[in-house]
């Protein structure tokens, strides 16, 4: 391709805050909304920018919050 | 003697009643004294709406429980809960390995809690003001 790369470089939310880094937490829904779909789907990393090291946890969160009823498991239809 | 720390978050069927609430409490503690645990902090999230449906019901009433303990503490409590009827759902998180009850400073650990309780609602109070 020769057309310039014009996106810019998505930095992860949590390697660039050590503070949200520790909110990252199953019982802190709020935050864990930011990285779900409308759907309820958790959100590529593509989109959010999220760091591996960071998404692996957040995966983790995500699905512990869904477990107790803080965060819907994936709505179904199209 | 190390102990465990550990989590247990419980969901309370909300038409119960108060009565309900303090049975399951105390089954709790019950389930975490005769296995030899001790307790840092019991909090009463009160009724929240849950993302999805749970036994026909929208709502529970969200009990967490923050603890040392064994492996014999969370089977026993889990045991009670499976039996109160009231209790919808339960999930515990094992947080710590190792820990020597001996030297934990249980009021500390409890200050740092409330701490980001306060700092979590007043987070969550300042969206809701943005919104309104």
């Amino acid at each position: 391709m020769s057309r310039k790369d014009t996106r810019k470089k998505k930095s992860c939310p949590f390697a660039s805050d050590p503070q949200l880094a520790s909110e990252l937490d199953y019982k802190n829904p709020d935050l864990l909304k930011r990285f779900i779909t409308d759907r309820g789907r958790i959100m590529p990393r593509r989109i959010s920018g999220v760091s591996a090291f960071y998404q692996r946890r957040l995966a983790i969160q995500i699905k512990r919050a869904r477990a107790i009823g803080l965060l819907p498991y994936a709505a179904k239809g199209v | 003697m190390f102990l465990r720390k550990y989590e247990t978050i419980v969901l309370v069927n909300p038409e119960t009643g108060d009565e309900a609430i303090e049975k399951t409490t105390n089954r709790l503690r019950e389930g975490l004294t005769s296995t030899g645990g001790r307790e840092i902090r019991l909090e009463d999230w009160g009724v929240k709406r849950l993302a999805y449906e749970l036994n026909k019901n929208r709502r529970a009433h969200y009990l967490y429980f923050h603890y040392l303990g064994t492996e014999k503490s969370v089977a026993e409590m889990e045991r009670l809960m499976g039996i109160t009827e009231a209790v919808v759902k339960f999930q515990t998180v094992f947080l710590e390995d190792r820990v020597d009850p001996a030297s934990f400073d249980f009021a500390k650990e409890s200050r740092n809690l409330t701490e980001i309780a306060k700092r979590a609602k007043a987070k969550a109070d300042a969206r809701k003001e943005a919104v309104a």
